[in-house]
């Protein structure tokens, strides 16, 4: 190991980035949805139109080629695009594992044909994915895969479980990491299919998390009928393209997660600054140390999207991005609640919500410790650790 | 000369420098000024200047290298990895630039020209210090300064030395570098200039020393890493123990978003509409974190290597006061987010 290059590079916005973010800005301030519904369903059709009216608008895959439907520009117009989002007060894209994390990956790894057929579908959230990757015996060792994909001619069938499965019971497809080379073990022998959601053998069960709201599920399958043709980097490849999607999950999403917790610091700041007390020492300390935590994330995050736009992203990398990530959410809101005091503490509030949810960063996408692992390996150049 | 050519030359610049000093800066070298709490012997400190350390923070027009803020970065990050005296840094990074403003400013006449001479001939012994919130600034003045350069948010002040000037020197935790206390009470500044050139240069002198803390710290994780890899316990090397493992990343961690906030100030000042306020709101920021980041860079080698960590003799006690005393001439943890933090409520209440 020797020193590591100085100084690097981060994302740098040219001017007509700059046009674009004040497109975005005049658009968006035009087009306010309004708070979402209530009602479970009718919100999700708000979702689903509020990401097709953004597509419509053409913003939508800033960074995909046109020829499926994208803007056929770079990941720095992704940028601005998600960092407008985010800014705003208007939802997230319903849809964001298929355009941040399941299109780039067919992009890269799968054909022609697949993205033809799918691609476009998911920009204006005609189609939503989800990624079926963890199983009840592959969490963390997620090459410990049982669920079978049976090769039968053209046809793959599906048979086992995955769990925590974000947004299964929205998706229309799922890139589902399964185990087509029987008896093959580990990484081997794996291969990423795309699944119909609506296939009869496909049953999607509830799995509430902590705080009682359905984000992920469990997801039963049972002879469910893929296609070889579906495979995606072809039969046997799965386990590299599922680790370059979760790479994405650590791209634009880091970009976008710093923003919102920006929002949510300011917030903060705000009601220290209406109860009175941003004059004191301890007040200004830790206020200060968390906007560091903040600022720090960004040109991590900048950095990221530097070298992924330049295609010379260091394997193990964004390892980085998704640790410190989960560090930060999680000291900015147990600080919030100490600076805020016991009374906002005890009620059921967005704090006391986010800082239950802010649980979640250090296990979801790679747990804290398989990060740590990661770094090791991969940035330290360490032998494999028990 | 193009971006990519600067950078370039710039790392060839300080491998070379790398290369070099770890010849000339020996650990015996360095444990031994330090435990008689003096400065290297005067042929050491001539060799180093013969590198052209001197000239590293001084345009081209002074007879400087004119290099940019991302070089100066990357060489300020060598000072730190070899441990570079303190007083040869200063005098680069701080004095030298300060001089230069001055001189650019037209403050200061026949006796800035001629100190400005001295330091692009490498001759020049001085003192550089950053303007003290509250109590007298804290300087390493080597021995034959003859002057001092202040440092305020937007100010340079030189200050001639023995002219009012009280310096007070102390046993410092990182002995043998001449820190001292300088009251400056009783004392009137020689030349002063004002402005964005006067604020350039003292937050490059502050970047310096926050790169110097970055380099320190890379370096401890860096002989972690060897020493982990080779050293057995229990039959097997103690990198493949996740105790010892997850150590190693996490100081990892703050190593390279280090590099992340640096990479991002280079950047900001290569942006015209970034301005003085985002400049100084991200030097806070990095002022705040990075000399905390290699701290525990450098508190992790200390442990992972154990008993030898904690000796005299492996040196990396070396490192740890380098980055102290960095962390504090730069205000400390927390002092420095209190700044930080302070600034943000301000903005924030107009």
């Amino acid at each position: 190991m020797s020193a590591g290059p100085l100084p690097v590079e981060t994302l740098r916005f040219r001017p007509e980035d700059e046009g674009l973010r004040a497109r975005i800005r005049a658009w968006m301030a035009a087009n306010d949805p309004g708070p979402p519904p209530g009602d479970f369903g009718e919100r999700l059709e708000a979702l689903v139109r509020w990401q097709a009216r953004l597509h419509e608008a053409g913003f939508v895959g800033l960074s995909w080629p046109e020829r499926y439907g994208g803007g056929g520009l770079d990941l720095r117009a992704e940028a601005v695009f998600s960092e407008e989002l985010a800014a705003s007060s208007m939802p997230e894209l319903i849809n964001r594992i298929g355009v941040y994390m399941c299109g780039p990956t067919i992009m890269d790894f799968g054909d022609e044909g697949q993205a033809e057929r799918y691609l476009p579908a998911m920009l204006d959230a005609t189609e939503s994915w989800c990624q079926g990757f963890s199983e009840p015996e592959a969490g963390s060792d997620l090459a410990a895969i049982r669920t079978r994909g049976r090769v039968d001619g053209d046809r793959i069938l599906i048979s086992g479980q995955k769990v925590w499965t974000s947004r299964a019971h929205i998706a229309r497809r799922c890139a589902c990491l399964v185990r087509t080379e029987p008896g093959s073990e580990r990484h081997r022998g794996l291969s990423l299919v795309i699944v119909d959601m609506e296939d009869p053998g496909v049953n999607v069960v509830a799995l509430p998390q902590m705080l009682g709201e359905r984000h992920f599920n469990e997801v039963f399958l049972d002879d469910v009928e893929a296609r070889v043709e579906d495979a995606i980097g072809g039969l046997g490849n799965g386990w590299k393209a599922a680790m370059q999607m979760l790479s994405y999950e650590r791209g634009l999403f880091v970009l976008e997660r710093q923003i919102r917790l920006r929002r949510a610091l300011d917030d903060l700041v705000d009601a220290l600054l209406d109860a009175g007390v941003a004059g004191e020492r301890e007040v200004r300390r830790q206020v200060g140390r968390l906007h560091a935590d903040l600022e720090l994330l960004k040109a991590q995050g900048y950095r990221t999207l530097a070298a992924q736009a330049a295609g010379a992203a260091v394997p193990g990398s964004t390892s980085i991005d998704k640790l410190f990530l989960g560090q930060v959410e999680q000291r900015l809101f147990a600080t919030a609640l100490e600076l805020l005091g016991p009374e906002p503490a005890l009620r059921m509030n967005h704090w006391t919500h986010d800082l239950l949810e802010g649980r979640s960063v250090s296990i979801y996408g790679g747990s804290t410790e398989i990060q740590l692992n990661i770094i090791a390996r991969q940035l330290l150049g360490l032998g494999a650790s028990r | 000369m193009s971006v990519g050519t600067e950078a370039e030359a710039g790392a060839e610049l300080a491998r070379s420098l790398d290369e070099s000093l770890a010849k000339i800066l020996t650990t015996e070298a360095l444990l031994a000024a330090t435990a008689a709490d003096r400065a290297l012997d005067a042929a050491v400190l001539g060799t180093i200047r013969e590198l052209g350390i001197d000239l590293v923070g001084l345009p081209e027009a002074a007879g400087g290298l004119g290099i940019g803020v991302g070089e100066r970065a990357r060489l300020a990050a060598v000072c730190g990895r070899r441990l570079v005296p303190a007083a040869l840094r200063d005098g680069a990074f701080g004095l030298a630039p300060a001089l230069a403003a001055l001189a650019a400013a037209g403050e200061g006449g026949e006796r800035v020209e001629a100190l400005l001479a001295a330091a692009a001939a490498g001759e020049l012994a001085g003192a550089v210090a950053l303007a003290a919130e509250d109590g007298a600034p804290m300087a390493v003045v080597p021995a034959g300064a003859t002057v001092l350069a202040l440092l305020g948010a937007a100010e340079v002040a030189l200050f001639e030395l023995g002219d009012g000037v009280a310096v007070e020197p102390f046993l410092a935790l990182d002995s043998g570098q001449g820190l001292a206390r300088v009251d400056l009470a009783d004392a009137d500044p020689v030349a002063t200039a004002s402005g964005a050139a006067a604020a350039t240069v003292r937050r490059e002198y502050e970047l310096t020393l926050i790169c110097e803390t970055f380099g320190a710290g890379e370096r401890c994780l860096e002989l972690a890493v060897s020493y982990a890899g080779q050293r057995k316990q229990f039959g097997q090397e103690i990198a493949r123990f996740q105790a010892v493992a997850h150590q190693l990343a996490e100081a990892k961690l703050g190593v390279e978003i280090g590099r992340s906030g640096i990479g991002r100030y280079v950047d900001l000042t290569a942006e015209d509409e970034a301005g003085d306020a985002a400049l100084d709101d991200h030097l806070g920021v990095l002022r705040h974190a990075l000399p905390g980041f290699a701290r525990e860079a450098c508190e992790t080698s200390i442990q992972v290597h154990g008993g030898i960590g904690f000796s005299w003799e492996l040196g990396l006690h070396l490192f740890y006061r380098r980055i102290l005393a960095d962390q504090y001439l730069l205000g400390g943890e927390g002092r420095s987010a209190e700044s930080v933090g302070a600034a943000y409520l301000e903005r924030r209440s107009r």
